[in-house]
């Protein structure tokens, strides 16, 4: 029997999704749950938003969400950004009942673009990452046939051998976001376009960490206490930006003073530079406990 | 025409799902599927996750015609088919097989829902009253150091077949362990160790 | 200076779509209905039909209109709008020589059975401006269609029907068996694993941006290929849709959809016995567009070339064609680059920021 849906206004049923494009999202995250890394593919419904807006995610969190759920949205770090305003309005608006917050602490569901939130996540919680490239081997191999059977060896030579060829030119490897880490000892994800400082929090989290592609129409899981590693060399570990200065001292924020967080550079009108938090929620929660510029 | 009540409704089947998935991502930790209560926790799952574009074999047959048909799903037999529902009770015969995957495809390796008396957490009741048959030691993705499930009803060999069957990764099978009303999930990703059993009138 | 707050977002994408009411509707005295948008922009109509991958004319006008004639984003919201529709039944193969066709061609043949109907087209008038159409007055508009209409009467019916041309060459035990047909494979509901099976491709294909379809099928015709495909029959007209009536279960004719529709055949290849036989490609999608049609069949010959031989050229890469034509995966791709990418940027620049400081330190 097809489940008949709680209709919102507007006549969209409850998470806008039919129940059909939901069940086959909900059996993929489960497959990718139970096989920590690997890229499940799925059918991928058209949604409102572009492709490449975060459709991926958003199928996730709409397939996901029920009446008591507590929904963050970020972009970036911010609640405010265009995408996740965006991306929460169209929620609001066809899941009515859910609750919103843009505290980290309080929300039991994060969907997210190119930031980890800075609070650690707690068990329970669910981050939905929205992903544009969800194959690590798409830089040494563009057909995914191929791919594919890489990935089932666990054959990432010829990922090592970029690597490689990165210290090779530029003494350190060059990968900026979306670097290359290992889940539970076998599949090798593209852990997507967070920063490397990011990286670390996949390691043993307490929380599930999703991740839709909706364009690539693949999901894919890193389970709560999971290994996460990114891939290195012995010689040559694995590091996060550095966020210090000229004399070799880490960079605060300008509005909490945390010392401890992913700044945004921002360039001012004079042309001079500012620091601040990139998750805004931690920034807003750091100043209101009297953090504060050290200028 | 009214609406579908109980498992089969969509916000019934939101919640049960999202119990399952707790369940899937933190192996051994027990949940609770309660719906309206009228349901067993078997097919309360099998409601939420199956439509007719997956296949289904019930292996006892312990399904009964309108279930069968409200589930939607394309019988097949238990080596092919996406989702199999087999009673725990006895062993699983000689010649039974569930599908694995394969390298290019692991997600085609099915998911198995095994049905039995009881399941607890450790150290439970049961054990005080010498119900327990099983005890597994869980391990792996998902499980912060080692997890314990006391099993009533659920006869060893299929964990034994299991470790046949996840002894490839990423070939392999995910479980579902249910009673009637709760649910544990052993996904091929888990290390499976049996304990000590307390022997009881087998 | 203190802390940049991200701030506004909401009002700022409020404010966006005011202007581009705005610019709709600004300099105009009069909104376009969606029937002027269905017959006198009738190739951009099945266009976006084709691509929205929904026949629903009425809505494909709309799109049209508010989407202010961009076929990315109009096909877009047919697509949109398809997803949240139930799925309420499928229908019976259906066979083309059912169409009530209104042009009907073939470059195989001087003579066909029934003969060459051209049919509206605009392949053989002067690519010049008629500059008196920048002035048309709404009576001299009106006059076409009723002096067209006056100009039938006496003139000699054309068949509805007409046999298909490659029956004629099948006869002749030119092309190869028909094969049985199998299941199709609905890629808005199966996951698309390569190898994909031929009905996938022909509907990706059928629902695929047209200029994506016809640059790389033009890559082939160039020489990226070795097809030498001749059109065996190009046909446009109306399909009537066979359903089966919800209350007895036979089959009733629903409606009737306009479509297009190219069969070529290609340089003969070995058949399964060993006996030369022609090659087959076939292109087909919603609407009165045969520049779509055709590519779609030299596509679909490469595609089959490309399995059957492995892959000589893009053309003939399965994965290169189809993951690359879907006009609302790869629109939607090019603009997610106007969104935000600071934390990104900012990991890129600590990366060259180090790098330099390395290439400095070696100097």
């Amino acid at each position: 029997m097809n489940p008949a849906p709680a209709h919102t206004p507007g006549g969209y049923a409850f998470g806008f999704m039919d129940e059909f494009a939901k069940k086959e999202i909900r059996r993929k995250i489960l497959k990718a749950i139970a096989i920590p890394g690997y890229q499940v593919p799925y059918s991928s419904r058209e949604m409102p938003m572009a492709r490449g807006f975060g459709t991926g995610g958003l199928q996730l969190t709409l397939s996901l969400i029920g009446v008591d759920d507590t929904l963050k949205v970020i972009d970036q770090g911010s609640d405010e950004s265009v995408n996740a305003v965006n991306i929460r309005n169209f929620i609001a608006h066809t899941c009515q009942g859910v609750a919103f917050t843009t505290r980290t602490t309080e929300a039991t569901l994060i969907q997210t673009r190119h930031r980890i939130p800075e609070f650690p996540l707690q068990q329970h919680q669910i981050l939905v990452l929205q992903v544009p490239y969800p194959d690590a081997l798409v830089v040494v191999e563009p057909s995914e046939a191929k791919r594919k059977i890489m990935h089932g060896e666990a054959d990432y030579a010829r990922l090592w051998v970029k690597l490689y060829e990165d210290i090779v030119k530029f003494s350190e490897v060059t990968i900026s976001h979306r670097y290359p880490t290992k889940i539970a000892g076998h599949y090798v994800i593209d852990p997507s376009p967070i920063p490397r400082y990011d990286v670390p929090k996949l390691h043993q989290s307490k929380a599930l960490l999703l991740f839709g592609a909706g364009r690539e129409k693949k999901i894919y899981a890193v389970p709560p206490f999971t290994d996460a590693e990114p891939l290195s060399f012995t010689d040559k570990p694995f590091r996060v930006e550095s966020f210090h200065d000229e004399h070799g001292q880490r960079r605060r924020c300008s509005r909490c003073g945390s010392p401890n967080s992913f700044l945004d550079e921002v360039v001012c009108d004079d042309g001079g530079k500012l620091y601040q938090c990139s998750d805004s929620d931690y920034c807003n929660a750091m100043t209101a406990s009297g953090g504060s510029a050290d200028e | 025409m009214n609406s579908p009540e109980g498992v089969w409704s969509a916000v019934a089947q939101q919640q049960i799902f999202r119990a399952t998935l707790t369940a899937m991502s933190s192996p051994g930790e027990i949940v609770r599927i309660s719906a309206d209560g009228t349901e067993r926790a078997s097919i309360a799952v099998l409601a939420a996750l199956l439509d007719n574009s997956v296949t289904l074999c019930d292996y006892n047959g312990t399904l009964d015609e309108s279930t069968r048909r409200f589930l939607q799903a394309q019988p097949a037999e238990c080596k092919k088919a996406n989702y199999v529902l087999a009673a725990a009770s006895e062993n699983p015969a000689v010649d039974f097989t569930v599908a694995l995957g394969e390298l290019a495809a692991p997600e085609a390796g099915a998911t198995l829902i095994l049905e039995g008396n009881r399941i607890c957490a450790s150290p439970n009741v049961a054990r005080s009253s010498g119900t327990v048959d099983l005890c597994l030691k869980i391990s792996g993705p998902g499980v912060n150091g080692v997890k314990t499930v006391e099993l009533s009803g659920f006869r060893d060999q299929w964990f034994h077949r299991r470790a046949e069957w996840v002894a490839d990764f990423p070939l392999g099978v995910d479980l579902l362990l249910v009673d009637a009303e709760n649910l544990v999930c052993i996904p091929r990703s888990s290390a499976v160790a049996l304990g000590e059993s307390w022997a009881t009138s087998r | 200076m203190g802390y940049v707050a991200i701030k506004g977002g909401t009002a700022a994408i409020q404010q966006a779509a005011k202007l581009l009411e705005f610019l709709r509707a600004d300099g105009s005295d009069q909104p376009l209905s969606a029937g002027d948008i269905q017959r006198q922009l009738r190739f951009l109509h099945s266009r976006v039909l084709s691509e929205g991958a929904l026949y629903h004319p009425e809505l494909c006008s709309l799109a049209i209109k508010q989407s202010l004639g961009d076929t990315l984003e109009a096909a877009f919201m047919l697509r949109a709008y398809r997803s949240t529709r139930a799925r309420l039944c499928e229908s019976p193969l259906h066979n083309t020589g059912k169409m009530r066709l209104i042009r009907r061609i073939s470059a195989a043949f001087k003579n066909v059975p029934g003969g060459q109907m051209l049919g509206p087209t605009p392949d053989y008038t002067q690519r010049l401006f008629r500059l008196e159409l920048l002035d048309e007055s709404p009576e001299s508009f009106q006059r076409v269609a009723r002096e067209w209409m006056a100009g039938l009467i006496g003139v000699p019916e054309v068949p509805d029907s007409f046999p298909k041309v490659l029956d004629v060459l099948r006869t002749e035990g030119l092309l190869p068996d028909i094969q049985e047909p199998g299941v199709p494979f609905d890629v808005t509901r199966e996951p698309i694993v390569f190898p994909l099976p031929r009905s996938a491709a022909l509907y990706t294909m059928s629902r695929a941006e047209t200029g994506s379809l016809l640059g790389l099928a033009y890559s082939n015709m160039r020489g990226y290929g070795d097809l030498h495909p001749t059109v065996a029959e190009l046909r446009v007209g109306y399909l009537p849709v066979m359903l089966p009536s919800p209350a007895t279960g036979e089959m009733v004719e629903a409606g009737e959809i306009l479509m297009t529709e190219c069969e070529i055949v290609c340089m003969y290849e070995k058949g399964e016995n060993d006996t030369p036989a022609f090659g087959l490609g076939y292109g087909a999608c919603f609407g009165h567009n045969e520049t779509k049609a055709i590519a779609m069949a030299v596509l679909d010959r490469a595609l089959q070339r490309g399995a059957k031989h492995g892959p000589q050229n893009p053309s003939e890469d399965a994965e290169f064609v189809l993951l690359h034509i879907d006009g609302t995966e790869s629109m939607g791709f090019a603009a997610h680059y106007k969104m935000p990418h600071y934390v990104t940027f900012q990991s890129d620049l600590d990366r060259l920021r180090k790098a330099q400081q390395k290439s400095e330190v070696k100097a």
